[in-house]
This record gives C-alpha cells, structure tokens and sequence, in this order.
C-alpha cells in the first residue's frame, strides 16, 4: 500500500492501527503528522484507536525490556581479548597455502617437520610389531602342539636331548 | 594474518570521543581491531538485542548466547560490514535475526506448557503475580505465531524500528511488512483473549 501523506482515509487509519498499534511514535514516520491530525477530527478514527488499544497495554506492560546483569556485560566485553575469537579471525584468513607454509617457515630441518616425521616413523614402527608378534606366538604354539601330537617326532627329540 | 587487536588508545586514538561516532564509523573501526570501539558499540546495543532475541526464543539463557554469539561474530567479521550497503542496525540485526532462526531449527519443537514459568533469575521481586501471569501468556502467546509474524512485531513494536529499514531487514517490501504485522497482531490478540 502507498501512503498517501497528504490525505488520511478511515482505510487507511484502520490499516495503521491494525499494523503498528495505537502509539504514534510507532507509525510510519511519513504519516504520523496526518495520522495524528485526521485522528483529532475523526470521531470513527478515535473509536478504533481505544477498542486498539487493549492488546498494545497488555504488550506493554507485560514485555518491558529488562536490562543485561555485569556478569554478561563483562562476558561479552572480554570477546575481543579471547584467544578463539582472535583464532577465528586469523584461520578466516589464512589460506591452505600459507597454512603449509606455516609448517615449514625456514628452508632445510625445523622443529615441526622433524616432530611429524618422528611420529610418523613411529607409528608405523609400533603398528608393524604390533602386528607381527600374535603371529610369532601362534607358531611357536602350533609347532609345541605338532611335536606333543606326534609320538615319532617326541623319540627324536629325546634322543636329541 | 592474524588481525591485530588494538584500542583507540593503543593507537593514539582517544576512547572517550568514541562516544559520538556513529554505529557505522565503529563497526569500521572494530574491522581494524578497535577494541574500544567493539566496547563503545556493545555497550550501545547489547541491552536492545539481548531484549530482541529474548522476545524470539522466549528464553532469556539461550538470547545471551546468541547476542554473545552475534558479538563475536562482530569482531571477527567486521571488516565484512560495508556502510554504503547498509545501516550498521541493519546488518547486526540480520545476524541477530539468523542466528535466532538457526537455533531455533536446531532445537526440537516442543510447545510450552500451560503452566511454565519464565526463567528469569533477574525477576524483580516486588512483580505482582498478575504481572508475572500476564508476562508469561505474552511470551507463550509471542512463541505460537509464526517466526516472521513475530520477527516482524519484535523489530517495529518492541525495538521501534522503522518500517522502511525493518522491511530491509527482513527483505520485503513495506505493504509486505504491513501484511504481517496486521496478522500477527490479530493472532496475538486472538490468543490473549483465548489465555484469559
């Protein structure tokens, strides 16, 4: 609907009142002034502003803005000085080329590459000893079971010993 | 490049005279990792939006997290904020708006019960039980409309914004707006009636 700021209509009114409520602070600046001055010689506009009126008292006195406790001010004041946001704002920036690079600043051995191949060299270290030494036990066992099941192999073995 | 934080007074700014820069002058500042700035502009709108979000979650905690949230993002992006695009307002309230609707989507729907109780530690003792009623019926009624009904009222009859930027805001145009401010008063009413 385009207002028409130079002649108020009942319509109108009504479509005012019905958006915004009855407070003309809360009207569309462009219209207030003819709003408020068609509401003054308008016995059918004051009508509808007080049978309005119920629903923005209740609004009113039921929702009134209740300020913030220091504890949250204080929390939200320290965001520029906590150590996820300042992260944030530099992983925001922070390419996967520079975050390589990052890796390796200096050229030949650093610190970090020496540590990633260590761990590396040892993971794959623990992981094949881990993965052989069941498979040493489970022959040792199978052979101790072939010499007790065969009566030929025990002779040869005493006479051995 | 992590951005460096710095205060107006660390630059040779002077902090007090921050309070006469607009909004959109100390978002710019906080790009640059003003923190006096980011100080001066939340302590102008922390108590509006923490007000805001409490009226859309109906849920005093969960509006400080996001308000606290939408602060942060605030620092960290913003050197996003472009004031030839839009009003600081403007674009604060999208990210207070969202950050609504994303928690919102998050959280499982469930309907408040007839009797529960506005979590509300800050309550001021001396609220008359009929007070304390009627404020619960609001938020209850407030949390039945739909989320654009509500979002709509919340900006132009709590916050007091104007149509013009609210429809921006919300992306509509301003009969748009109208439409969904009349209905959702209608609903309200409609429901405060029913509650009574």
């Amino acid at each position: 609907m385009t207002p028409n700021k130079e002649n108020m209509t009942l319509k109108r009114f009504r479509a005012i009142i019905a958006a915004y409520g009855v407070n003309p602070e809360r009207w569309p600046s462009a219209e207030r002034t003819t709003a408020k001055t068609f509401l003054n010689k308008s016995p059918e506009a004051q009508k509808l502003l007080g049978a309005a009126s119920g629903l923005d008292t209740i609004l009113d006195t039921a929702l009134k803005p209740a300020a913030v406790d220091a504890g949250f001010l204080k929390r939200v004041a320290t965001i520029p000085y906590q150590e996820y946001a300042l992260s944030a704002a530099g992983q925001k920036q922070t390419t996967f080329g520079e975050f390589i690079r990052s890796l390796f600043p200096a050229k030949g051995f650093v610190p970090q590459g020496m540590a990633l191949a260590f761990a590396g060299i040892l993971g794959v270290w623990l992981g094949v000893s881990a993965d052989l030494q069941p498979d040493a036990q489970v022959i040792q066992l199978d052979a101790g079971q072939y010499l007790f099941d065969n009566p030929d192999l025990q002779k040869d073995f005493k006479e051995f010993q | 490049m992590r951005r460096v934080a710095t205060t107006s007074a660390e630059s040779g700014g002077d902090v007090s005279g921050l309070e006469q820069e607009s909004d959109e002058t100390l978002a710019l500042l906080i790009g640059k990792g003003d923190k006096a700035a980011f100080q001066t502009l939340m302590e102008r709108h922390i108590n509006m939006h923490v007000s805001f979000a409490e009226r859309m979650m109906g849920n005093r905690e969960e509006a400080e997290d996001i308000v606290q949230d939408a602060f942060t993002k605030l620092w960290i992006h913003a050197e996003k904020f472009d004031p030839k695009r839009a009003k600081f307002s403007t674009w604060f309230y999208r990210i207070v708006i969202n950050r609504c609707l994303d928690k919102k989507r998050k959280k499982k729907p469930v309907s408040l019960p007839e009797n529960f109780e506005v979590a509300d530690d800050r309550e001021n003792p001396a609220e008359s039980l009929t007070t304390r009623q009627r404020k619960m019926q609001v938020v209850k009624a407030l949390s039945e409309i739909p989320e654009r009904q509500r979002t709509a009222i919340n900006m132009c009859y709590f916050e007091g914004i104007s149509n013009r930027e609210a429809a921006g805001i919300l992306n509509m145009n301003i009969k748009a707006l109208e439409s969904l401010l009349s209905r959702g008063r209608k609903n309200l009413k409609s429901l405060l009636e029913g509650s009574d």
